[in-house]
């Protein structure tokens, strides 16, 4: 079973946000973000507990042909 | 005659072939209305006075010629999020504030060739991002029916123009219900058409997988003339259709007995105001008095569909502004940049999940349509709310206005199936509440022909809103 994960902080917004996307949110809105957040990331994490097991994404890969090949077919 | 800015898209086409008023009337006419009408709604952004009068003359020289086209001389507006050639498109956002497209999008070019006039640019919420059209870079659209009230978004120009006469009819754009939001707002109708129908190039994304593009109209009749203008492959769109566009006006009047309606009552009716469940339920009556059969139904795991539709729009619409967010994010609004910023924080794993419950839903969807014909919801679970009101309190549960205007549509961009939504009634404050017509993929002849039904012995769609009838 996994572990309940602790609510998102301040401080993790703030290392996320400027670690992996390279923005800089202000200081005064962290804490907004943090619950806004937090309200988000429920809603989408209970995804994890629907049946997907043998249902592939809506997105499905194609391969790509050029266009004056695709005209001729 | 009534005023001919009242009239519908058949009637002006029929008025021009009989040479009752002109091209140039009408289009004067509705320039003589956003005049006196536009300050106080805000729907319109930029007016193209000197363009649509030069496609007035020309649609008048065709007329004179005996040169007929589906929708010549028929004054339409477009949202300002598709681009238009030599016209200020600027998805309501700071960031494109001075762009002028040197193309059209798809559907413009389209509705251009079967003899429209475009009369200007309507207003969005920034980016398409928001269900309100209170975020834009001109300020708030606002309500016909009422001026301290929200026109609904993001297409919230398009409801608030149609709707107050300023325009025949417009475009809108859909990714969790921003054509039928201000279309039930604003009292008028719109249809979401299945994903594919209608091509997307030349708008700005919010969502590759979600976006619709479609037209918003008084009269179920004119969405059908409308669309059948803007549909078709394109191959500027790698999602559009190469299935055959329908003959939309022609099956409108079909006769609906024998037809099978699902309601699915828990999450669709149970959350609703009370008094919109009530209209719905007398227009559900009604349909049943022209010889629909109705069942109950429930659509299962509904209630992940906003988590579902979140992780999507919120990583999608993230990748697409990526590029240069960083050195422009002053430039978005609170709201967006905000939206901007949460997209990074969705993992990879939660989106993928997300995109294996549209399948999940759309098959749930599909066993459902094996047993009914059509579902029929409320368009919206609530009415048009107070510019600035960020909560609401529908029987009992507090949420954000946010959440609850895009419960009952947004499920149905998850899945790709057309939708329609048509006025039928109105809330004791005098607020419009419509009704949602679902179908299986690519059956919009179907959802317009029950809706046109409808409309056909019912009056709502016809009623002129309150602070525009002077």
């Amino acid at each position: 079973m996994t572990k309940k994960r602790d609510d998102i902080s301040d401080k993790a917004i703030s290392v996320i946000a400027s670690q992996i996307a390279n923005i800089k949110i202000k200081e005064n809105e962290l804490t907004v973000r943090a619950e806004v957040m937090e309200n988000l990331t429920e809603s989408i994490a209970a995804l994890r507990n629907l049946p997907l097991k043998d249902v592939e994404p809506a997105i499905i890969f194609r391969p790509i042909l050029s266009e004056k090949r695709a005209e001729n077919e | 005659m009534s005023s001919l800015t009242d009239l519908s898209i058949s009637q002006l086409v029929l008025g021009y072939q009989a040479k009752d008023f002109s091209p140039i009337e009408v289009t004067k006419a509705y320039f003589d209305r956003i005049e006196k009408y536009n300050e106080n709604l805000n729907a319109f952004v930029y007016i193209d006075r000197e363009g649509g009068l030069a496609s007035a003359k020309l649609a008048e020289d065709k007329y004179n010629k005996g040169d007929f086209k589906p929708l010549l001389g028929v004054p339409l507006a477009h949202k300002d999020l598709y681009c238009t050639k030599g016209l200020p498109s600027t998805a309501g956002s700071k960031v494109l504030e001075n762009n002028i497209p040197d193309v059209d999008a798809t559907s413009v070019e389209r509705l251009s060739q079967s003899g429209a006039i475009n009369l200007g640019k309507l207003n969005t919420h920034e980016f398409a991002y928001g269900p309100t059209n209170e975020n834009s870079l001109f300020g708030s659209c606002l309500n016909p029916w009422n001026y301290k009230c929200f026109s609904g978004g993001s297409s919230g120009g398009s409801g608030s123009a149609v709707a107050a006469r300023l325009c025949a009819g417009a475009t809108g754009s859909d990714t969790g219900g921003s054509i039928r939001i201000p279309s039930a707002c604003c009292g008028i109708s719109g249809l979401k058409p299945t994903y594919g129908r209608v091509s997307r190039a030349g708008i700005y994304p919010l969502c590759w997988t979600m976006d619709h593009s479609g037209p918003m109209a008084r009269s179920v009749e004119d969405l059908a003339l409308m669309l059948k203008a803007m549909s078709g492959v394109d191959k500027f769109d790698s999602a559009s259709s190469s299935l055959e566009v329908g003959n939309y006006a022609e099956t409108l009047r079909a006769d609906i007995s024998g037809i099978v309606l699902g309601i699915p009552n828990r999450y669709f009716f149970d959350q609703a105001q009370p008094d919109i469940e009530n209209s719905v339920r007398e227009a559900i009556e009604v349909l049943k008095s022209l010889g629909a059969t109705v069942i109950d139904i429930d659509i299962e795991h509904i209630e992940h569909a906003a988590g579902a539709a979140l992780a999507i729009y919120l990583s999608e619409g993230t990748a697409y502004h990526d590029n240069g967010f960083e050195n422009n994010q002053d430039l978005y609004s609170d709201q967006v940049r905000g939206f901007l910023e949460l997209g990074n924080f969705v993992l990879a794993k939660d989106y993928i999940n997300a995109q294996r419950f549209r399948t999940l839903l759309g098959e749930e969807m599909a066993r459902l349509f094996e047993q009914v014909d059509y579902f029929i919801t409320p368009g919206l679970a609530l009415t048009a709310q107070q510019v600035g009101q960020e909560n609401i309190n529908i029987r009992g549960i507090e949420q954000s206005v946010f959440s609850a205007i895009l419960r009952n549509t947004e499920p149905f961009n998850l899945t790709g199936v057309p939708a329609l939504v048509v006025p039928c009634g109105f809330s004791s404050e005098g607020l419009p509440h419509s009704m949602q017509i679902i179908g299986r993929p690519f059956d919009e002849a179907g959802i317009l022909n029950i809706g046109h039904i409808f409309q056909s012995v019912t009056s709502w769609h016809i009623k002129l809103p309150s602070e525009v009838n002077e």
